[in-house]
């Protein structure tokens, strides 16, 4: 057999199985590194991990000029983040598009909810963005121990603070 | 007795069918089941995305000239891989699988031999699938002692219907369902169960543990052979077990088209067609049985 036709078929026969295992094995990395959930990137970690994207929640906490602490919900919709950037922040909490959340939080125009001391966040122009001293965002994850069944959770990415 | 030829009748007719389907090369029935996967899987946030590998996906079944053309095939290797690198953090694990057998189908199509080609990914893929899924359930620290399933049968909706069987009323549901819902970062909350869920989601925990190590040992490694000889049973167990309770319609098809590709028995082959075939009914059957069941019991 020819070396040509060797490397054929070992690319026929290896190329495919090796690249899952790339991919898997990356994903594991990931999920120890910058808390990726098991639930996605490839690595086949669905139903094994209560980690799942969509009970993860992101905290944002700001200090208002005031020296007030408010609470800032990044729930979808919303004209600052798409529902999609949520999602990716939740399922892969980076450092720098923490960083880059927080800082776009902190030029924002924050909008009282229903809940008291709890704010929306809108795209801001510079005049009505609100008067902010510090923003503080982390990234949780799900826990749960079964007897009895408590559920609680913990913080899956470092505390990233943003100030003017 | 026109009543009792009827069914009879039937069955001749599908076995006919089944057969039909089963007789034309391998490689091109292989083809032409991925191709219907690929038209109808996908997420619906992508839809936008997917459409281009769609569309092929769908000329192909409707020209079948091009099911077996090379250049179709790059075409959609190239739109699934580049669906997957942009979309990596939002697509689910059998979306990953899919891609990576379309990629095998094109590399399969070069080859003296495509179904040589496609047995040997298909088999590889099957066993490394299954394996990390395993490396996953004894590393992950929350699937051993119950706790990943105990909490997914009290608050994931598509597990409920465990729950009311183990008697926790659909009440009790929803309340755990709203414990959860106001769950801050600081605090915990007690979710209400009772021991026979606790039983049921560890006895649940091992059985999955079992078979998915089987499939990934009787798939990787040809010793000890009387399990190698016996993969597709335990594949085949795994689909139904696991697929009827939690309903994921594209992991089930391209586990049985990969199943069928790597097949090496007529019987079997025909088994796992015939479950790909019927995958509408056996699927959706039993979640109509639980509808039933949360409406009697709720």
């Amino acid at each position: 057999m020819s070396i040509r036709n060797a490397t054929i078929q070992l690319v026929q026969k290896g190329a495919i199985p090796l690249l899952l295992a790339i991919v898997a094995g990356r994903q594991l990395v990931l999920t120890q590194t910058v808390g990726l959930s098991p639930w996605h990137g490839g690595g086949f970690g669905m139903f094994a991990s209560i980690d799942r994207d969509e009970w993860r929640q992101v905290e944002a906490v700001a200090t208002d000029c005031e020296g007030k602490t408010i609470t800032i919900t990044l729930e979808s919709p919303s004209d600052l983040f798409s529902s999609r950037s949520l999602i990716y922040l939740r399922t892969v909490p980076e450092l720098p598009l923490l960083a880059t959340v927080a800082q776009a939080l902190l030029q924002a125009e924050l909008r009282p909810t229903e809940q008291p001391a709890v704010y929306s966040a809108h795209m801001a122009s510079t005049s009505n963005s609100t008067c902010l001293q510090q923003v503080r965002l982390q990234v949780w994850r799900l826990r749960h121990q079964r007897q009895p069944s408590l559920i609680w959770y913990e913080p899956i990415s470092p505390l990233v603070e943003a100030r003017p | 007795m026109p009543a009792l030829r009827e069914p009879r009748d039937f069955f001749r007719r599908w076995s006919g069918f089944v057969s039909a389907l089963i007789k034309q090369p391998r490689h091109q029935l292989i083809l032409k089941l991925t191709a219907v996967i690929l038209l109808l899987h996908g997420i619906e946030d992508l839809r936008w995305a997917m459409l281009p590998e769609k569309a092929l996906a769908a000329a192909m079944l409707f020209w079948p000239g091009l099911l077996t053309r090379r250049l179709t095939w790059v075409s959609l290797s190239i739109l699934a891989v580049w669906n997957n690198m942009g979309n990596w953090p939002f697509l689910v694990n059998h979306e990953y699988l899919i891609t990576y057998w379309v990629l095998a189908c094109t590399l399969a199509l070069y080859a003296f031999v495509p179904t040589a080609v496609m047995a040997w990914n298909a088999r590889l893929l099957i066993g490394l699938c299954f394996s990390f899924a395993t490396l996953w359930k004894l590393l992950s620290g929350e699937y051993l002692d119950g706790s990943f399933l105990h909490l997914t049968v009290l608050l994931d909706p598509r597990l409920s219907s465990i729950a009311l069987l183990s008697g926790v009323s659909a009440e009790t549901l929803q309340a755990n369902a709203d414990l959860f819902s106001r769950l801050q970062t600081s605090g915990f909350s007690e979710l209400r169960t009772n021991p026979l869920i606790s039983s049921i989601s560890l006895l649940l925990s091992y059985w999955t543990l079992l078979i998915e190590g089987l499939v990934a040992l009787s798939f990787l490694c040809p010793r000890p052979r009387w399990l190698y000889q016996r993969r597709d049973w335990g594949l085949l167990l795994f689909t139904f077990t696991t697929y009827t309770i939690i309903p994921v319609f594209s992991f089930a098809a391209v586990l049985l088209v990969l199943g069928l590709a790597q097949c090496e028995y007529p019987q079997r082959e025909r088994l796992y067609l015939q479950a790909w075939l019927l995958i509408p009914i056996w699927m959706v059957l039993p979640q109509a049985l639980f509808y039933l069941l949360r409406l009697l019991v709720g």
